[in-house]
């Protein structure tokens, strides 16, 4: 069975340093500047690893180095390189130029392992001529051409390489604009339609473009808000970064902004995307409330794409101060449920680890082990 | 014939009937009884004439009834009976943490006798003395099985006595003129009730996740959830896993150090009932399940009975009535001026608590330990077979020993097969068993399911039940397909888990069916 396999080597590097997508070579080398692994080849190691036992019914076709060849050769199977990258750097044209070699060289299937962008990149080059399995490695995974997990994804090949898929259905590719996105707002557009196996337990729920259960966010929103009716009406707030905490905030009418910091004042916003002198600024001699959010599948509330909420900041406002929010399936998807904190002053996350309250919805909290 | 002794594997197949809903049985005109005119001295002297019904009450169109013969509807319903599978014809062991154990048939019998079936709580306490003292003594022995000094049968299932255990908590620290006790706290593998509960009664909830090694909340995570707003803590013991935490005493203590009451869900006592009490612990309140652990056929959401125990200062706070015997006579006691009022119509399900009683009568004080002690048995003997088995993984706890129940995982397989937990369950019932219990929501543990063999089932049907599980996991990995399409010998095939994913599909009338399909 002839397979189509292609790597987007920076698919996922923009999420750990809070850039929220790779697309575009700018954000790929500020991601990489800003430390960031290239995680898309270990994923889709992890997927072949559930074939390993049917190695000798594939024949891989793929792209040379890091657009599959070097993991196939790693992992011992059998393949070909049927497109070679020209620059030392691999684009989205590789993608597009590999895919439709595969096409053309009339392979079952193709596995592809990215994001959204790159699921857009193939739908562009192959749109719906031939099933596609795509492995969940890239920052946003809205598009229902993905497995729900890797091992979701390992499974469903798995599953191809001995049934051969006698159903195959359409399934959209969405995404959402990352331009947009990192100004704050949240556009998702469905750009096609691909072909898939008809695996509906390992592939992406069809309607799942929100990672979020609305009810869970409501309770969170209306939490806050009873406390916040409560605190003395000049208190101030410094509201993390996340996607949890700017959906809460919009439920409340308030501006925010997406990826930054923002401090509010009687449901007002005072500042947008502060940095960590203008939080020093706002600070003194006013009751503050710091609310965070958990980062998903680490589970940093500090330490990770905040920065701005500096160990002075933290100080001034006071580590009992801090209030943290999660939706309860973020947290069952750590690993043994811990958070975890990691500002540059090792005394301060000695004072905030330990049992903490997470406000995971109306009237609702979980104690969370906070480590440092 | 019969069941193959080697493989302990039958041929089953359900039966079949394709039978109509009984609406689509009906023939304009058809009657199942035709009911004689009243007496004439009735009709005469009585008020109770149509006419005497104001217009606005009465119905404008007769009521859309199906009109079958005696005959047909017998039919109908023994084929449908015949369509399902349950306690009484298959083995049950799924259903962990429901304790489905044998509830004697002479239970039924008795139930159905005229003195029981045909008396009414409106009844003058004089003439109902015989249901009245079969409450008081079932109170009695529950008093010794757990050590509270007072029960009330009013709350009609579990989840109710949660909420009316929580309501007492409240009013207690009212009484207490202490309102700043406004929050609870519980585990994630206690009953999802003893959060949903209090929050119901107006509590807010501190959950607790759990620890690794041990299976529950570490003390120090527990006592770090505790604080002056603490008003109690409410806890199932042993967990959802099986797991039972042998320090809850020092949890309890923990609790009463912060000025909070200690709960107990016991709703299923099955592994710890006349060997452990919840007095020596110090809970202030509990409850049982009567429906469960005390022997009474249960499901499909009824009737039930939540039986809730209190320690005596506060027996001021129960429900009423409350039935008392001043030596010579038994009675309906209202007199409690601190009482939360009543959270159920007259006193209870009095069937539940009859069969209770036959059931502890039968058994005895040895009788009881000891099947707590079989059920303990039959588990281990289980949970030993069952972790033998070919992709199952028991999460938590590792080498804890489970009690009356344990929670399972086919995650292992899932990952090797793409078979897991819900495939399993599609496919036991074309080897003759009904179901099995997953888990409650959310699942802590990954492809769950919930065995509890309590001690009605023999060795026998244990080993049967674990060669099935072996048979199917045996089919998950190496002819995958028969898994995938099953079940194969029910009379429906490839029913979706809608009611799980998408509520909306559901419809829940014969009137909504016919809108929603847009039939005249």
């Amino acid at each position: 069975m002839k397979i189509g396999f292609i790597i987007n080597p920076f698919a996922g590097i923009g999420g750990k340093v809070a850039l929220k997508g790779s697309d575009g070579e700018q954000i790929q080398e500020l991601a990489l500047s800003l430390g960031a692994l290239k995680e898309a080849s270990s994923k889709a190691s992890i997927v072949l690893e559930h074939v390993l036992d049917y190695a000798e019914r594939v024949h891989f076709l793929t792209a040379s180095g890091e657009m599959g060849e070097d993991l196939l050769r790693e992992m011992g199977f059998d393949y070909e390189v049927v497109h070679h990258i020209a620059k030392e750097k691999s684009s989205y044209l590789d993608t597009v130029t590999a895919a439709q070699e595969i096409l053309g060289r009339g392979a079952d299937l193709l596995v592809f392992a990215g994001g959204d962008g790159t699921a857009r990149d193939l739908y562009g080059a192959i749109r719906a001529s031939m099933p596609v399995l795509g492995i969940p490695a890239g920052v946003k995974i809205h598009s229902a051409v993905y497995a729900n997990s890797l091992s979701g994804a390992g499974s469903a090949l798995a599953q191809y390489l001995n049934d051969n898929a006698q159903d195959i259905v359409l399934a959209d590719v969405m995404d959402i604009d990352e331009e947009m996105f990192r100004k704050g707002m949240v556009v998702a557009k469905r750009y096609g339609q691909m072909r898939i196996p008809k695996y509906e337990r390992f592939m992406q729920r069809p309607k799942a473009t929100s990672v979020y259960q609305p009810e869970d966010l409501y309770g969170i929103y209306h939490e806050l808000q009873e406390r916040i009716d409560a605190l003395p009406e000049n208190t101030l707030y410094v509201w993390g970064t996340g996607g949890t905490i700017h959906h809460v905030m919009s439920l409340m009418n308030i501006e925010s902004s997406l990826l930054g910091v923002d401090i509010t004042e009687r449901g007002q916003t005072l500042l947008l995307d502060a940095t960590e002198r203008q939080l020093l600024d706002f600070l003194p001699k006013r009751n503050t409330k710091l609310i965070l959010s958990v980062i998903g599948g680490q589970g940093h509330i500090l330490g990770r794409g905040n920065a701005q909420i500096s160990p002075d900041v933290i100080r001034a406002i006071g580590v009992d101060n801090i209030w943290i929010v999660s939706t309860m399936s973020k947290i069952m998807d750590l690993d043994k449920h811990i958070l975890h904190v990691d500002t540059p002053d090792k005394d301060l996350n000695r004072l905030i680890s330990g049992y903490r309250r997470v406000i995971t919805g109306w009237q609702k909290e979980l104690i969370c082990q906070v480590v440092d | 014939m019969g069941r193959d002794n080697q493989t302990l594997l039958r041929k089953f197949h359900e039966a079949k009937w394709d039978e109509q809903i009984i609406y689509e049985m009906s023939v304009p005109g058809e009657r199942g009884i035709i009911p004689p005119n009243a007496d004439h001295n009735i009709l005469s002297e009585s008020d109770l004439k149509l006419e005497n019904i104001p217009s606005s009450l009465r119905r404008k169109e007769l009521p859309n009834l199906p009109e079958v013969g005696q005959m047909r509807v017998n039919r109908h319903y023994m084929r449908l009976s015949q369509e399902t599978l349950g306690v009484d014809v298959a083995i049950d062991i799924g259903e962990g943490t429901c304790t489905m154990k044998y509830s004697p048939k002479v239970q039924e019998r008795m139930m159905l006798n005229h003195k029981i079936a045909d008396i009414h709580p409106l009844q003058d306490p004089s003439t109902l003395q015989g249901i009245l003292k079969i409450y008081y003594e079932t109170e009695r022995y529950l008093k010794s099985i757990s050590g509270m000094d007072v029960f009330s049968f009013q709350p009609g299932a579990g989840s109710h006595a949660v909420f009316t255990n929580a309501s007492i908590v409240r009013k207690y620290f009212r009484a207490k003129e202490d309102y700043k006790r406004d929050t609870i706290v519980t585990t994630v593998f206690s009953h999802p009730s003893n959060a949903g509960g209090p929050a119901t009664a107006g509590f807010k909830v501190v959950d607790l996740m759990y620890d690794d090694e041990l299976g529950y909340p570490s003390l120090d995570a527990f006592k770090s959830a505790l604080n002056e707003r603490t008003a109690a803590i409410f806890l199932t013991n042993p967990e959802d896993t099986g797991i039972f935490n042998k320090n809850i005493k020092d949890y309890v203590d923990a609790a009463h150090a912060v000025g909070a009451l200690a709960v107990y869900d016991q709703a299923n006592v099955n592994g710890i009932m006349g060997i452990t009490r919840a007095r020596e612990v110090g809970f202030d309140l509990i409850h049982y399940n009567l429906h469960k652990t005390f022997s009474s056929p249960h499901g499909g959401m009824g009737p039930g009975c939540g039986a809730l125990g209190a320690r005596d200062y506060l027996k001021p706070f129960l429900p009423v009535p409350h039935v008392e015997y001043d030596g010579e006579k038994y009675y309906l006691d209202y007199d409690y001026p601190d009482s939360i009022g009543k959270v159920r119509s007259f006193y209870g399900n009095a069937p539940i608590v009859l069969r209770a009683y036959m059931w502890l009568r039968s058994l005895g004080p040895e009788g009881v330990r000891e099947a707590a002690k079989c059920a303990v048995l039959n588990n281990q003997y289980m949970v030993n077979k069952v972790s033998d088995i070919r992709g199952v993984t028991i999460y938590f706890g590792k080498d804890r020993k489970r009690i009356e129940q344990c929670r399972y995982s086919w995650e292992q397989m899932y990952k090797e097969t793409g078979l897991g937990t819900e495939d399993i369950l599609k496919r036991m019932v074309d080897y003759g068993l009904p179901h099995y219990w997953m888990s409650h929501h959310p699942y802590y543990v990954p492809e769950p399911f919930t065995l509890e063999p309590t001690e009605s089932f023999s060795k026998d049907d244990i080993d049967e039940f674990v060669a099935i599980l072996e048979k199917m996991s045996d089919e998950c990995y190496n002819n995958p397909e028969i898994v995938r399409s099953a079940p194969h010998n029910a009379p429906c095939h490839g029913v979706k888990n809608y009611y799980e994913t998408e509520p909306t599909k559901v419809i829940f009338s014969w009137k909504q069916y016919l809108k929603d399909r847009k039939i005249e």
